[in-house]
């Protein structure tokens, strides 16, 4: 009964979405333009940024301003494997997984017993002291330089694209997954009245504990595949201004929407490149976009999509 | 005293907030199945008996045994698993969330999914649930929407979906019409019935009296008087600190 209430919403996104998905696949065939390639990569691994994000920060309500934390130890675990072990992507993986979400596990122990802002505090912490630590000790981590000649991902550019483009797509899939389950309504409870949900019998600390170092997990798969597109690491992973930008791009596309994150990505990340050419002027024109969406869609762009599937379906007549 | 007497036991309870004691030495028991009704004036401290019993505060001392088990110092999501749910005097569902999806927020505690109920069988269970406290029949709007009574069957609802043996409703008929009010107090008796034991705050004396087996009277967190209904009501330091004279009870 509850399926058969969501379909005829889901209908047209999941079209929609599937359509989507196709034109990431198709790119390559045509254009072998490396610059708009390598500009849908950066969108994908911002998006894998995003959508990891989301399924804590967006549904719990907590505001994590940390994420880079977990790009930024994937990627000097990945940069250290690969120079010292020299194990295949596919390998590293995983092992970025686990220690990221380790990570989230640990900090999620030491503050999500604690409430409200002094979340999002401890988060900015740990980022801030993940960077300065990696510019300090700089024997091991080549200081402000990071270390460069990671191995690349795969033989080939094109390869390496559908390496980011599948990984992308499988992390997207089991967040979609994930938060349409037990989890999302969950956590989406304790956002809006922790107290009934423990009254239900619910661990909410456990919860919240489990969902960041799954968020922390898929953003470390993210931070690895990112380090190897780039064939470097530095400080720079973890900077407080790619915090903020991931923070962002979930804001602008819907919190607590996984799709909506992956949107905002997107959207952000496309503009943000193909207004290059407007120099100067482009910041400017970037942060202005971002206050008017948030002034106009407050629920993120994500909230656009049901307005206009009824102006479509007007339009067309159809159903 | 027979043990079925003692089947929630709250020994000589104490909750101190800084310098004010909020719950002093309190001490009494109920037997299983019945339905125990607790007064007293505002600030008397029921809801901070609720809130010891349901783990949601931590005692400064004494103890709460139930089945003879020691509830104190455990979360209130294992209080809660044992099988003792509780509302709100401040009706708490989840806003943004269908009524569906408040319901079924309980079904994910692990004494229901210790069930191993079929998504299906919990669905049915979730319109069952509804349906005995009397919500409306579609359960897809947001609980946002829902008037201050319907509120109350909600998180009524909610609690009921634990599966408890022992229920704590918190002044469940604060700020209901009459109409509404009759149907709580239909509601308690049916579920007594069904042979969950119920702990009731509530300041409406006339409609608790009906259905209550014992009550027991506090004030600045002390018991005043424990009995059947007609005692308590009738006890005279009851009458002097809750209910102000007899005769303004007698017109209520």
């Amino acid at each position: 009964m509850l399926q058969a209430l969501k379909t005829s919403r889901s209908r047209g996104s999941a079209v929609f979405f599937g359509v989507l998905m196709l034109i990431f696949y198709a790119v390559p065939i045509f254009t072998d333009n490396f610059y708009l390639l390598s500009v849908f990569t950066t969108a994908y691994l911002y998006m894998i940024f995003a959508t990891s994000w989301d399924v804590f920060s967006g549904y719990a309500h907590l505001m994590n301003f940390g994420h880079a934390l977990f790009i930024g130890l994937a990627g000097y675990l990945t940069a250290f494997v690969d120079r010292y072990w020299g194990l295949p992507p596919i390998v590293v993986l995983p092992m970025c997984a686990v220690l990221c979400g380790g990570m989230g596990m640990l900090i999620g122990f030491l503050t999500l017993r604690l409430k409200g802002p002094y979340f999002a505090m401890i988060t900015i912490a740990f980022a801030a002291v993940a960077y300065e630590s990696a510019i300090m000790f700089s024997d091991f981590t080549g200081g402000e330089e990071g270390i460069p000649g990671i191995s690349s991902l795969t033989e080939s550019f094109l390869g390496d694209y559908y390496f980011i483009l599948v990984t992308m797509t499988l992390i997207y899939l089991f967040l979609l997954w994930f938060t349409r389950g037990r989890w999302g309504l969950l956590l989406k409870a304790t956002s809006q009245n922790e107290d009934s949900v423990l009254a239900s019998g619910i661990d909410t600390a456990w919860l919240k504990i489990r969902a960041y170092s799954i968020s922390g997990a898929l953003c470390g798969i993210g931070g690895c595949v990112y380090a190897y597109s780039l064939t470097h690491v530095g400080p720079t992973s973890m900077e407080q201004v790619l915090s903020t930008t991931i923070l962002i791009m979930a804001i602008v596309g819907g919190l607590g929407t996984i799709t909506g994150p992956f949107l905002g990505a997107l959207v952000l990340v496309l503009f943000n490149e193909l207004s290059r050419d407007l120099e100067e002027y482009r910041l400017l024109i970037y942060t202005t976009m971002v206050v008017v969406i948030i002034f106009v869609a407050p629920r993120g762009i994500i909230s656009w999509g049901q307005p206009l599937a009824r102006v479509l379906k007007l339009s067309g007549k159809r159903e | 005293m027979p043990k079925n007497n003692k089947y929630l036991e709250v020994d000589n309870l104490t909750k101190h907030f800084g310098g004010l004691a909020a719950v002093e030495e309190l001490s009494f028991s109920m037997a299983k199945g019945q339905i125990l009704g607790l007064i007293g004036p505002n600030g008397a401290g029921k809801t901070t008996v609720f809130n010891l019993v349901t783990g949601f505060l931590p005692a400064t001392a004494g103890r709460v045994l139930w089945n003879g088990i020691d509830l104190t110092g455990k979360k209130p999501h294992q209080i809660a698993n044992m099988g003792i749910a509780r509302t709100f005097q401040l009706v708490k569902p989840f806003p943004d969330l269908s009524l569906f999806d408040n319901i079924r927020v309980a079904c994910y505690g692990p004494r229901f999914t210790s069930q191993k109920l079929s998504q299906s069988a919990t669905e049915q269970r979730i319109y069952k649930v509804a349906a005995t406290v009397g919500l409306p029949k579609d359960l897809n709007p947001l609980a946002s929407t829902l008037g201050h009574g319907d509120l109350r069957l909600l998180d009524i609802a909610r609690a009921l979906m634990v599966q408890p043996e022992l229920l704590l409703l918190d002044e469940p008929l604060s700020g209901l019409s009459s109409i509404e009010t009759k149907e709580i107090v239909k509601l308690i008796s049916q579920l007594n019935r069904q042979g969950i034991t119920l702990f009731i705050i509530e300041h409406k004396l006339k409609e608790l009296m009906k259905v209550a087996d014992r009550i027991v009277a506090i004030d600045f967190g002390e018991k005043l008087a424990e009995g059947t209904p007609e005692e308590v009501v009738n006890d005279p330091k009851v009458v002097e600190a809750y209910l102000g004279t007899k005769e303004s009870y007698g017109s209520a």
